[in-house]
């Protein structure tokens, strides 16, 4: 059962990425178990957190944007503002974790 | 009827013999969960553990043992239970443990707070906060964890005990959800609290 809607076009990508909120995008891949562990914290911090908003993007559905973002394991969080790449994390993390994530690049 | 968020009547895929039905060892079985929670609380997943009745006791002691001995509190352990149910997507688990942590003592704004892996508003101290997010580390990637994780529980006057304690919690939590997906069984009939996670589920889906 999917918590965060699933990027599927460039197109998609683009106008999600371009939004003036922080974004975070899960990059993940199917068979990959520690993304199904994060995926619920991730939706719980944008659940609780404001000007939050997050999707996910399997990696072998846009394998040019995994290259372009140098995405070598998965769960990689790619954290955006505007269009622009500000921050990113690998492997599990819990809510906790990427709640102060989130509010420390708030300012940023 | 299996779990809730699942679609459509599927009932559970072993059967789930009732109380009136059960005889020698499954009964002993019952019995004892009857003793221990009050007549009528004999749950769909010991039920289900009655297909094998001895592995089924075993199980019931070890839940009593990590339940009620130990130091850290049943609120505690029933909140990491509630965390994980919601994690794994077991509704009737999300139910069942949000249930015992009400009972435990907790508000209906802290079984919130478990379901949205908030330890700060749980009520909680400082070191049941960290184990709480070691509970849910442990759980997500189990290999990860490094002594940078253990040193601040080390810190907080976490003991080893304790620590073991919090893993088979998680243990437990997980054993549970994993037995109630895959047999695709569904809430007990003396459940009435948090019954709304699947629908809740499907719909942000």
């Amino acid at each position: 059962m999917a918590l965060l809607a699933d990027i599927r076009t460039q197109d998609e990508l683009d106008v999600f990425l371009d939004a003036p909120e922080l974004t975070i995008l899960d990059v993940y891949t199917q068979d990959c178990v520690i993304c199904r562990k994060i995926e619920p914290m991730i939706a719980a911090v944008v659940q609780t957190s404001r000007g939050v908003q997050a999707r996910k993007l399997d990696a072998a559905a846009l394998p040019r944007f995994a290259e372009r973002y140098e995405v070598r394991g998965v769960p990689t969080l790619l954290l955006f503002r505007n269009g622009r790449a500000i921050d990113r994390k690998s492997g599990f993390f819990t809510a906790t974790e990427l709640r102060e994530w989130v509010r420390a690049k708030r300012g940023a | 009827m299996g779990q809730w968020s699942r679609t459509g009547d599927t009932p559970p895929f072993i059967e789930l013999v009732p109380p009136e039905r059960a005889t020698g060892t499954r009964k002993e079985l019952y019995d004892e969960l009857e003793r221990v929670r009050g007549p009528g609380r004999v749950s769909n997943l010991f039920k289900a553990y009655s297909a094998f009745p001895e592995l089924g006791q075993a199980n019931f002691r070890r839940l009593m043992v990590l339940l009620t001995r130990g130091s850290l509190s049943v609120k505690f352990k029933e909140a990491v239970m509630t965390a994980l149910a919601e994690a794994n997507k077991c509704d009737y688990c999300v139910s069942f443990h949000a249930t015992a942590m009400r009972s435990a003592g907790a508000s209906d704004d802290e079984v919130r707070a478990a379901l949205e892996f908030d330890p700060d508003r749980l009520g909680f101290s400082r070191k049941e906060k960290l184990l709480f997010n070691f509970a849910l580390k442990a759980n997500g990637d189990p290999h990860s964890i490094s002594p940078d994780d253990i040193f601040p529980l080390r810190e907080a006057g976490v003991n080893d005990q304790e620590i073991v304690e919090t893993l088979e919690t998680v243990n437990t939590g997980n054993s549970f959800n994993m037995i109630n997906g895959a047999l695709n069984i569904g809430p007990d009939d003396f459940l009435t609290y948090m019954k709304d996670r699947g629908e809740t589920w499907k719909a942000a889906s």
